[in-house]
């Protein structure tokens, strides 16, 4: 099956809509609603038999972009499905369960952008340190590293360096 | 009688700090947890405050293994954001690039295994074979681990040809070390005994848990990106993708031995087909949008997602290096096994090291002479001393010296 | 009172701790350089092992404050003191036959287990997971290996219709050593395996498993005391090879070339504890009670059934 095709059979078995963008002949970005996004995984994931590959986070204008990647290894294309989680409701549903791959990189998500993932098994901290707070997500963009780094005291400390340079 | 068995951050067993905490009854694991981000770099981070140009060494230093893993997906990504096609010449030697670090990275996995199950010997011996790999390495590029070779777009510099007619003699060499040790993998029944049946990790898992590379390919899953989204010189090739359905430690080690020997195979071919041309081109600009590449790491699926937003930076690069989606196959993969398989069970997804190791010594091309350890040492407290001096602070040389340089 | 004086110097001098553990450490030393040359290293120099062992005894000492103290800091004494006191008796016996008492191998073989029981003890005083799995396994292990081991020296005793060490050794001056007998042979295959168990070398240092349980027992140990346990290891590399000697190979003489046909046979059978060392992966601990009770019990039995049978 190629790209057409598989628009097509996806289209037909979920029966919500989508919008499609073609990059190039082996990569498709698919726009969908998160409310549709288990539905949707579950499709591509059991039924068409692609392979998870990772999910990436963004945070652009509208809210917290997240993108789950989906590799078609027998078609040699790779789908990625694109949904949103807004700003003032940051919570997409977790793949955890139809996807056990999904364990840990919703974690990571969870740790730096702070987007809440709905029937996660065992939500906790993978990758963030300990000195960062609940609050604190560092690739939001309103995530002031300097000021972040002087409360901590972080900074380099430019007096020594001064006194070397005489 | 449950009691926890911390392995690592600090263990023998891992060169990273990683951390596992093995709920063990008696010497049966019965629950695992996995700790990281010890050694969290921030690189995603890092990597948007960077010019696209500077990313490709940043993504080098991920780690010293896969240096050339990381840039190739890299600049995969990047390319397929622009849409185009890199020279012949330059995709040929990406392949021969790409094909050095297998060997070398297989070869050195196998080495680490013979440790875990304390057999010494094979990891002597596969070292010692692996090391006129890496020498090959720095004479085509100039240096053993991150090389700096590659650009969005091609290559930096071009190979020489000569060089290239010496990287078939040594392989030429290495191929019967090589099939010795498959044979001697598939006589030892000791080795056997240690390895079959441990560590198993069905299809199905292995499909639940979307794992990558040879841990798949060991487990019956058909995958293998140099075939499935093929980049470089791949499809120009003639190759088979090594597939074992058993999926226990004992594949895994066949599968990563049988693959050496496919990649000395690519590697001959390479070498003969690569034509003569220009090696890079030109990107002026890159424009607003996304790419995805995808490279086949010696560890499995390498995978890079670059956004841009038509400025020098890129907006977002996401990097899914091979261990991180094999490391949580464990979950599955060592409940009810004895703690002595654990950590071979553990090794045998290749849990990637950042961290490459070197021998002192360097050659002074004027005069022919091979500089000791002393002698750098030496170099290296002058110029403390020298720069001290300048600065007009007393030199503070460490004890060692004393003691290195009688 | 001259006697006494006489055992004091053979409890601390010769054959006792001065020479078993000087003659240990140059073993470890042709231990590390074989092994090297095997592997394709250098290999160290030949003080280092007593470099080590001296360096050790510098450091500082950390006991635990999990840990059982005296527990802790008896085990490792005990091992060494009956390592040394199993040295003398064999050496005393080797040197001269007469020397004996009834029943003096009996106290041998029980001097044999106190060395890994002491490890066992250290292991479970250091307050440590690791150091506790250790010790169970070389409990585990130690009931593997010990009832191959006795069967194969009790062969020997049905032979020579003697449980005296100093008669077996005369016995083999009149009729020859027992290697001549195909039946010994067998056994003497068998308590090599065991012995190998019993240095705790791959592939049987299940106990003591860097990669898996970090040296196990000896996790806590440190400075002097850990020094003393290493100490003890180089000694019984000394001490139960010669035991096998003894026993299967006519003893050993310290007349004239006696002193180099001793040491050939000592050397031939530390190779063979290197050569299997080096060409082998670690096993896990239930292949190697099952290797042990099974196979090695098998032919234990064999050499047994062919001693009876006259061969």
């Amino acid at each position: 099956m190629d790209i057409k095709e598989f628009v097509e059979i996806l289209n037909n078995k979920s029966k919500v809509q989508i919008e499609v963008q073609q990059h190039s002949h082996k990569r498709v970005y698919i726009r969908i609603n998160r409310e549709n996004l288990k539905h949707i995984a579950q499709i591509i994931f059991r039924d068409l038999g692609a392979k998870f590959s990772i999910s990436t986070g963004i945070h652009i204008r509208e809210g917290f972009e997240v993108l789950y990647h989906f590799t078609f290894d027998k078609d040699k294309f790779i789908c990625t499905l694109r949904t949103l989680a807004p700003h003032d409701d940051p919570v997409l549903d977790s793949l955890a369960t139809v996807i056990p791959g999904t364990l840990w990189i919703e974690r990571e998500i969870h740790d730096i952008l702070g987007v809440q993932f709905t029937g996660h098994p065992a939500m906790k901290r993978l990758v963030k340190s300990e000195f960062l707070e609940e609050n604190e997500f560092p690739f939001r963009k309103d995530f002031n590293i300097k000021k972040f780094k002087e409360k901590h005291g972080l900074l380099p400390n430019s007096q020594p360096q001064k006194e070397l340079q005489k | 009688m449950r009691s926890i068995i911390p392995i690592g951050p600090f263990h023998p067993l891992q060169d990273e700090p990683e951390n596992f905490l093995l709920t063990v009854e008696g010497e049966t694991v019965v629950d695992i947890d996995v700790n990281l981000g010890y050694i969290h770099k921030g690189i995603e981070l890092l990597a948007q405050q960077k010019t696209y140009d500077q990313v490709v060494f940043l993504v080098e230093r991920i780690c010293g293994i896969c240096s050339i893993t990381h840039t190739v997906c890299f600049c995969n990504a990047v390319e397929d954001l622009l849409k185009i096609e890199i020279p012949e010449r330059a995709k040929y030697i990406r392949t021969i690039l790409g094909e050095i670090e297998r060997i070398h990275s297989h070869l050195l996995w196998m080495g680490l295994a013979g440790h875990f199950i304390g057999y010494n010997t094979v990891f002597m011996w596969t070292w010692k074979y692996r090391e006129p790999i890496l020498d090959m390495m720095e004479i085509l590029t100039g240096n053993r681990q991150s090389c700096g070779m590659l650009k969005v777009g091609g290559v930096r510099r071009d190979l020489d040809n000569q060089k290239l007619s010496q990287l078939l003699k040594t392989l030429d060499e290495l191929e019967p070390k090589i099939k010795m040790l498959a044979d001697a993998v598939q006589d030892d029944p000791v080795l056997k005994a240690r390895l079959e049946n441990v560590g198993t990790l069905t299809r199905k898992d292995a499909i639940d848990y979307c794992v990558v590379g040879p841990t798949a390919r060991a487990s019956g899953v058909n995958i293998d990106v140099r075939r499935d989204d093929p980049y470089a010189a791949y499809p120009y090739l003639d190759w088979d993708v090594i597939v074992l359905n058993q999926g226990d430690v004992y594949a895994k080690f066949l599968v990563r031995v049988l693959e050496t020997l496919e990649s000395i195979k690519i590697l001959r071919q390479a070498v003969q087909k690569i034509p003569a041309g220009d090696f890079q081109l030109q990107i002026r600009e890159v424009p607003p949008g996304e790419g995805i590449g995808r490279y086949e790491a010696p560890r499995g699926e390498d995978i890079h997602y670059v956004r841009s937003n038509g400025t020098n930076f890129p907006e977002r690069l996401k990097v899914r290096a091979p261990s991180y989606i094999n490391i949580p196959s464990f979950y599955a993969s060592c409940i009810n096994q004895q703690v002595a398989d654990v950590t071979i069970t553990l090794a045998a997804v290749d849990p990637c090291y950042s961290c490459t190791e070197r021998m002192i010594s360097a050659k002074d091309i004027r005069s022919n002479h091979l500089w000791s350890q002393k002698d750098l040492i030496e170099i290296s407290s002058q110029k403390t001393i020298k720069i001290a001096s300048e600065l007009g602070i007393e030199p503070d040389l460490p004890i060692l010296k004393k003691y290195l340089l009688r | 009172m001259d006697n006494l004086f006489l055992y004091v110097i053979a409890f601390l001098i010769f054959p006792g701790f001065l020479f078993t553990s000087s003659f240990g450490l140059i073993v470890s030393w042709i231990d590390r350089k074989v092994s090297a040359l095997i592997q394709w290293r250098v290999g160290p120099p030949f003080f280092q092992p007593f470099y080590d062992l001296l360096k050790l005894w510098h450091k500082e000492l950390i006991i635990p404050a999990t840990a059982k103290k005296n527990g802790f800091i008896l085990a490792p004494l005990l091992g060494i003191s009956s390592v040394t006191l199993l040295a003398t008796i064999l050496g005393i016996i080797n040197l001269n036959p007469e020397y004996q008492f009834i029943g003096d191998i009996i106290v041998i073989l029980y001097l044999m287990i106190i060395p890994p029981l002491s490890i066992v003890w250290g292991g479970f005083t250091s307050g440590n997971p690791f150091g506790a799995l250790g010790a169970s396994r070389e409990i585990k292990l130690m009931m593997g290996y010990e009832l191959p081991f006795i069967l194969a020296i009790v062969t020997v005793f049905f032979k020579v219709g003697s449980i005296s060490l100093g008669e077996i050794i005369q016995y083999q001056h009149v009729h020859g050593v027992m290697l001549n007998l195909p039946s010994m042979i067998v056994a003497f295959i068998v308590s090599i395996l065991c012995l190998q168990a019993k240095l705790a070398q791959v592939p049987f240092d299940i106990s003591e498993a860097e990669c898996e349980i970090m040296e196990g027992p000896f996790i806590e140990y440190s400075g002097p005391l850990l020094a003393v346990y290493k100490l003890m290891q180089s000694m019984l590399q000394v001490v139960f090879p010669w035991f096998l000697i003894s026993i299967f190979w006519g003893g050993t003489s310290f007349q004239g070339w006696g002193i180099l046909w001793a040491v050939l046979k000592y050397i031939f059978i530390i190779t063979l504890v290197i050569l299997i060392k080096n060409t082998n992966p670690r096993i896990r601990i239930d292949q190697a009670v099952k290797f042990f009770w099974g196979w090695v019990t098998l032919v234990a039995l064999i050499a047994m059934i062919l001693m009876f049978m006259g061969y």
